[in-house]
Protein backbone atom coordinates (compact mmCIF):
# COMPACT_ATOMS: atom_id res chain seq x y z
CA UNK A 1 0.00 0.00 0.00
CA UNK A 2 2.78 2.39 1.04
CA UNK A 3 4.76 1.56 -2.06
CA UNK A 4 1.72 2.25 -4.19
CA UNK A 5 1.20 5.65 -2.56
CA UNK A 6 4.84 6.51 -3.13
CA UNK A 7 4.64 5.41 -6.74
CA UNK A 8 1.52 7.49 -7.36
CA UNK A 9 3.03 10.51 -5.61
CA UNK A 10 6.26 10.12 -7.53
CA UNK A 11 4.37 9.89 -10.80
CA UNK A 12 2.39 13.03 -9.99
CA UNK A 13 5.58 14.83 -9.10
CA UNK A 14 7.15 13.73 -12.36
CA UNK A 15 4.13 15.08 -14.26
CA UNK A 16 4.41 18.37 -12.39
CA UNK A 17 8.06 18.59 -13.26
CA UNK A 18 7.23 17.94 -16.90
CA UNK A 19 4.52 20.61 -16.91
CA UNK A 20 6.73 23.23 -15.30
CA UNK A 21 9.39 22.59 -17.87
CA UNK A 22 12.24 21.38 -15.69
CA UNK A 23 14.72 19.62 -17.89
CA UNK A 24 17.11 16.79 -17.17
CA UNK A 25 19.94 19.33 -17.42
CA UNK A 26 18.43 21.13 -14.43
CA UNK A 27 18.61 17.87 -12.54
CA UNK A 28 22.26 17.50 -13.36
CA UNK A 29 23.13 20.87 -11.87
CA UNK A 30 21.14 20.40 -8.71
CA UNK A 31 23.43 20.53 -5.68
CA UNK A 32 23.29 17.37 -3.65
CA UNK A 33 22.90 18.96 -0.24
CA UNK A 34 23.03 22.73 -0.40
CA UNK A 35 26.19 24.44 0.76
CA UNK A 36 27.53 21.26 2.29
CA UNK A 37 28.81 20.26 -1.13
CA UNK A 38 31.54 22.16 -2.93
CA UNK A 39 33.45 21.88 -6.17
CA UNK A 40 37.19 21.49 -6.62
CA UNK A 41 37.92 25.23 -6.78
CA UNK A 42 36.01 25.96 -3.59
CA UNK A 43 37.68 22.98 -1.91
CA UNK A 44 41.12 24.42 -2.63
CA UNK A 45 40.07 27.92 -1.54
CA UNK A 46 38.67 26.67 1.78
CA UNK A 47 41.78 24.59 2.41
CA UNK A 48 43.98 27.64 1.81
CA UNK A 49 41.82 29.72 4.13
CA UNK A 50 42.20 27.04 6.82
CA UNK A 51 45.99 26.83 6.63
CA UNK A 52 46.29 30.62 6.65
CA UNK A 53 44.85 30.69 10.17
CA UNK A 54 45.60 27.19 11.39
CA UNK A 55 45.12 27.14 15.16
CA UNK A 56 47.34 24.20 16.11
CA UNK A 57 51.14 24.11 16.38
CA UNK A 58 53.21 22.41 13.70
CA UNK A 59 56.55 20.65 14.26
CA UNK A 60 59.58 22.82 13.48
CA UNK A 61 60.45 22.77 9.80
CA UNK A 62 57.06 21.50 8.63
CA UNK A 63 54.79 23.80 6.66
CA UNK A 64 51.55 23.23 4.82
CA UNK A 65 51.67 22.71 1.07
CA UNK A 66 49.82 25.43 -0.83
CA UNK A 67 47.36 22.93 -2.30
CA UNK A 68 45.53 19.96 -0.78
CA UNK A 69 45.43 16.54 -2.42
CA UNK A 70 43.38 16.72 -5.61
CA UNK A 71 39.67 15.98 -5.34
CA UNK A 72 37.02 16.05 -8.04
CA UNK A 73 33.26 15.73 -8.26
CA UNK A 74 30.86 16.72 -5.51
CA UNK A 75 33.04 17.24 -2.45
CA UNK A 76 31.72 17.25 1.09
CA UNK A 77 32.68 20.63 2.52
CA UNK A 78 34.44 19.14 5.55
CA UNK A 79 37.11 17.65 3.30
CA UNK A 80 38.70 21.07 2.74
CA UNK A 81 39.73 21.79 6.32
CA UNK A 82 40.03 18.06 6.89
CA UNK A 83 43.02 17.83 4.57
CA UNK A 84 44.81 20.43 6.68
CA UNK A 85 43.99 18.67 9.93
CA UNK A 86 45.10 15.27 8.60
CA UNK A 87 48.33 16.83 7.35
CA UNK A 88 48.88 18.37 10.79
CA UNK A 89 48.17 15.08 12.55
CA UNK A 90 50.48 13.23 10.16
CA UNK A 91 53.29 15.65 10.96
CA UNK A 92 53.06 14.74 14.64
CA UNK A 93 52.68 11.03 13.89
CA UNK A 94 55.94 11.36 11.99
CA UNK A 95 57.63 13.01 14.97
CA UNK A 96 56.42 10.30 17.29
CA UNK A 97 57.28 7.38 15.03
CA UNK A 98 60.57 8.60 13.64
CA UNK A 99 61.88 11.24 16.05
CA UNK A 100 64.38 10.77 18.85
CA UNK A 101 63.85 13.92 20.92
CA UNK A 102 61.79 12.82 23.94
CA UNK A 103 60.45 16.31 24.62
CA UNK A 104 59.20 16.59 21.06
CA UNK A 105 57.72 13.11 21.22
CA UNK A 106 55.81 14.06 24.35
CA UNK A 107 54.47 17.09 22.51
CA UNK A 108 53.54 14.87 19.57
CA UNK A 109 51.55 12.64 21.88
CA UNK A 110 49.63 15.64 23.18
CA UNK A 111 48.81 16.80 19.66
CA UNK A 112 47.69 13.36 18.48
CA UNK A 113 45.42 12.99 21.50
CA UNK A 114 43.89 16.33 20.62
CA UNK A 115 43.07 15.38 17.02
CA UNK A 116 39.44 14.12 17.47
CA UNK A 117 38.63 17.14 19.66
CA UNK A 118 39.93 19.86 17.38
CA UNK A 119 37.41 22.24 15.85
CA UNK A 120 37.42 20.10 12.69
CA UNK A 121 37.59 16.73 14.42
CA UNK A 122 34.67 17.38 16.71
CA UNK A 123 32.49 17.90 13.67
CA UNK A 124 33.88 15.56 11.03
CA UNK A 125 35.87 12.85 12.81
CA UNK A 126 33.77 10.12 14.39
CA UNK A 127 35.85 8.36 17.01
CA UNK A 128 32.83 7.25 19.00
CA UNK A 129 34.37 3.79 18.88
CA UNK A 130 37.47 5.09 20.65
CA UNK A 131 39.74 3.48 18.08
CA UNK A 132 41.98 6.52 17.59
CA UNK A 133 42.18 7.13 21.32
CA UNK A 134 43.26 3.52 21.71
CA UNK A 135 45.88 3.79 18.95
CA UNK A 136 47.47 6.76 20.70
CA UNK A 137 47.27 5.10 24.09
CA UNK A 138 49.01 1.97 22.79
CA UNK A 139 51.68 4.15 21.21
CA UNK A 140 52.28 5.92 24.51
CA UNK A 141 52.85 2.51 26.10
CA UNK A 142 55.39 1.55 23.45
CA UNK A 143 53.24 -0.36 20.96
CA UNK A 144 53.71 1.60 17.74
CA UNK A 145 52.29 -1.01 15.36
CA UNK A 146 48.81 0.49 14.90
CA UNK A 147 50.06 4.06 14.80
CA UNK A 148 52.48 2.98 12.09
CA UNK A 149 49.58 1.45 10.12
CA UNK A 150 47.58 4.67 10.37
CA UNK A 151 50.62 6.65 9.30
CA UNK A 152 51.11 4.34 6.32
CA UNK A 153 47.45 4.62 5.27
CA UNK A 154 46.61 8.23 6.09
CA UNK A 155 49.78 10.12 5.40
CA UNK A 156 50.75 9.39 1.82
CA UNK A 157 50.22 13.02 0.84
CA UNK A 158 52.29 14.24 3.81
CA UNK A 159 55.10 11.83 2.90
CA UNK A 160 54.94 12.85 -0.74
CA UNK A 161 55.16 16.56 0.07
CA UNK A 162 58.02 16.04 2.52
CA UNK A 163 59.86 13.40 0.44
CA UNK A 164 59.63 10.77 3.19
CA UNK B 1 46.39 -13.73 45.70
CA UNK B 2 44.84 -11.95 42.77
CA UNK B 3 44.64 -15.16 40.84
CA UNK B 4 42.69 -16.83 43.62
CA UNK B 5 40.23 -13.94 43.68
CA UNK B 6 39.71 -14.17 39.96
CA UNK B 7 39.05 -17.84 40.13
CA UNK B 8 36.49 -17.30 42.84
CA UNK B 9 34.47 -14.93 40.66
CA UNK B 10 34.35 -17.05 37.52
CA UNK B 11 31.47 -19.46 37.85
CA UNK B 12 30.86 -22.65 35.90
CA UNK B 13 28.57 -20.92 33.39
CA UNK B 14 31.14 -18.23 32.63
CA UNK B 15 33.84 -20.85 32.21
CA UNK B 16 31.61 -22.80 29.83
CA UNK B 17 30.92 -19.64 27.79
CA UNK B 18 34.62 -18.85 27.60
CA UNK B 19 35.32 -22.39 26.47
CA UNK B 20 32.69 -22.26 23.75
CA UNK B 21 33.91 -18.88 22.53
CA UNK B 22 37.46 -20.15 22.46
CA UNK B 23 36.51 -23.25 20.46
CA UNK B 24 34.41 -21.21 18.02
CA UNK B 25 37.28 -18.83 17.48
CA UNK B 26 39.70 -21.71 16.91
CA UNK B 27 37.49 -23.32 14.28
CA UNK B 28 36.91 -19.97 12.59
CA UNK B 29 33.21 -19.51 13.38
CA UNK B 30 33.96 -16.24 15.13
CA UNK B 31 36.49 -14.39 13.02
CA UNK B 32 39.11 -12.59 15.06
CA UNK B 33 38.37 -9.26 13.36
CA UNK B 34 34.72 -9.36 14.42
CA UNK B 35 35.73 -8.21 17.87
CA UNK B 36 37.25 -5.03 16.48
CA UNK B 37 34.40 -4.08 14.10
CA UNK B 38 32.36 -1.02 14.98
CA UNK B 39 28.94 -0.04 13.63
CA UNK B 40 28.23 3.51 12.51
CA UNK B 41 24.91 4.94 11.36
CA UNK B 42 25.55 6.98 8.24
CA UNK B 43 23.42 8.93 5.82
CA UNK B 44 23.96 10.96 2.68
CA UNK B 45 22.02 12.83 0.06
CA UNK B 46 23.46 12.30 -3.37
CA UNK B 47 23.11 14.37 -6.50
CA UNK B 48 20.99 13.38 -9.45
CA UNK B 49 23.69 13.71 -12.06
CA UNK B 50 25.47 10.49 -11.18
CA UNK B 51 28.54 12.50 -10.12
CA UNK B 52 30.72 11.11 -7.36
CA UNK B 53 29.88 12.44 -3.91
CA UNK B 54 32.83 12.36 -1.52
CA UNK B 55 31.62 12.29 2.07
CA UNK B 56 33.44 14.34 4.67
CA UNK B 57 33.02 12.34 7.87
CA UNK B 58 36.04 10.18 8.60
CA UNK B 59 35.99 7.14 10.88
CA UNK B 60 38.99 5.21 12.17
CA UNK B 61 39.29 1.57 11.20
CA UNK B 62 41.65 -0.69 13.10
CA UNK B 63 41.44 -4.19 11.63
CA UNK B 64 39.34 -6.72 9.75
CA UNK B 65 36.79 -6.07 7.05
CA UNK B 66 34.05 -3.56 6.33
CA UNK B 67 30.45 -3.90 5.22
CA UNK B 68 27.35 -1.80 4.68
CA UNK B 69 23.62 -2.48 5.00
CA UNK B 70 21.07 0.00 3.73
CA UNK B 71 18.47 0.97 6.33
CA UNK B 72 16.57 3.59 4.34
CA UNK B 73 16.35 4.36 0.66
CA UNK B 74 12.60 4.86 0.65
CA UNK B 75 11.89 6.76 -2.51
CA UNK B 76 14.19 5.14 -4.94
CA UNK B 77 14.75 1.54 -3.99
CA UNK B 78 12.54 0.25 -6.77
CA UNK B 79 14.45 1.73 -9.65
CA UNK B 80 17.85 3.19 -8.96
CA UNK B 81 21.25 1.74 -8.12
CA UNK B 82 23.66 3.00 -5.48
CA UNK B 83 27.41 2.52 -5.60
CA UNK B 84 29.49 3.03 -2.45
CA UNK B 85 33.22 2.78 -1.80
CA UNK B 86 35.67 3.63 0.98
CA UNK B 87 38.56 6.02 0.59
CA UNK B 88 41.55 7.14 2.59
CA UNK B 89 42.41 10.69 3.57
CA UNK B 90 44.34 11.48 0.40
CA UNK B 91 41.22 10.93 -1.70
CA UNK B 92 42.23 7.53 -3.03
CA UNK B 93 39.43 4.98 -3.00
CA UNK B 94 40.90 1.83 -1.48
CA UNK B 95 37.99 -0.55 -2.03
CA UNK B 96 36.01 -1.68 -5.00
CA UNK B 97 32.62 0.02 -5.22
CA UNK B 98 29.71 -2.01 -3.94
CA UNK B 99 26.59 -1.78 -6.06
CA UNK B 100 23.14 -1.90 -4.50
CA UNK B 101 20.87 -2.78 -7.37
CA UNK B 102 17.09 -2.65 -6.92
CA UNK B 103 17.09 -6.42 -6.54
CA UNK B 104 20.03 -6.51 -4.16
CA UNK B 105 19.64 -4.46 -0.98
CA UNK B 106 21.18 -6.97 1.44
CA UNK B 107 24.43 -6.46 3.32
CA UNK B 108 27.39 -5.91 1.04
CA UNK B 109 31.01 -6.51 2.06
CA UNK B 110 33.89 -4.57 0.62
CA UNK B 111 37.05 -5.88 -0.93
CA UNK B 112 40.15 -3.82 -1.47
CA UNK B 113 41.16 -3.06 -5.02
CA UNK B 114 43.52 -6.03 -4.77
CA UNK B 115 40.69 -8.37 -3.78
CA UNK B 116 41.27 -8.70 -0.04
CA UNK B 117 38.37 -8.50 2.43
CA UNK B 118 40.78 -7.13 5.03
CA UNK B 119 40.82 -3.35 4.97
CA UNK B 120 44.11 -1.78 6.10
CA UNK B 121 43.96 0.26 9.31
CA UNK B 122 43.44 3.97 8.83
CA UNK B 123 40.81 6.66 8.60
CA UNK B 124 38.03 6.07 6.09
CA UNK B 125 35.26 8.07 4.46
CA UNK B 126 32.65 7.06 1.91
CA UNK B 127 32.40 7.74 -1.79
CA UNK B 128 28.95 7.29 -3.28
CA UNK B 129 26.97 7.89 -6.40
CA UNK B 130 23.56 6.87 -7.68
CA UNK B 131 22.48 5.85 -11.14
CA UNK B 132 18.99 7.21 -11.73
CA UNK B 133 18.85 5.99 -15.31
CA UNK B 134 16.27 7.92 -17.29
CA UNK B 135 14.53 9.19 -14.14
CA UNK B 136 16.57 12.37 -13.78
CA UNK B 137 13.46 14.59 -13.86
CA UNK B 138 11.87 12.61 -11.07
CA UNK B 139 15.10 12.96 -9.13
CA UNK B 140 14.42 16.68 -8.62
CA UNK B 141 11.41 15.92 -6.49
CA UNK B 142 12.84 12.85 -4.87
CA UNK B 143 16.57 13.43 -4.34
CA UNK B 144 18.31 10.16 -3.67
CA UNK B 145 19.23 10.03 -0.03
CA UNK B 146 20.12 6.93 1.92
CA UNK B 147 20.84 5.76 5.43
CA UNK B 148 22.90 2.73 6.26
CA UNK B 149 24.74 0.83 8.93
CA UNK B 150 28.43 0.90 8.20
CA UNK B 151 30.50 -1.77 9.94
CA UNK B 152 34.26 -1.30 9.86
Amino acid sequence: MRTRIITVTATLAACLVAVTGCSSKAAQTQPSSGDKVIDSAKYIALYQKTIAHFPEPMPNGITFPSDPPAMQGQIGIGNAAGMAYFYWNCSWEDVYLNGTDQTLKAKALTQMKKFPNTSWGSKYYDDSSGIWVDVVKKASLGDLSELQQFYDSDCSYYRQVNHK
Amino acid sequence: MNTQRTKKHIGPKALAALGVAGILTMVGVLPAEAAAAKTYSISAQINCSGALYQGDTFRPHSSGGASITLTDDSYWRSGWSLRVGLRHTDGTQITNSLEFKPSSRAKHTWETTSGSTTIPAGDLATNSRVDVGSDSALCISFPPSYSANLVQ
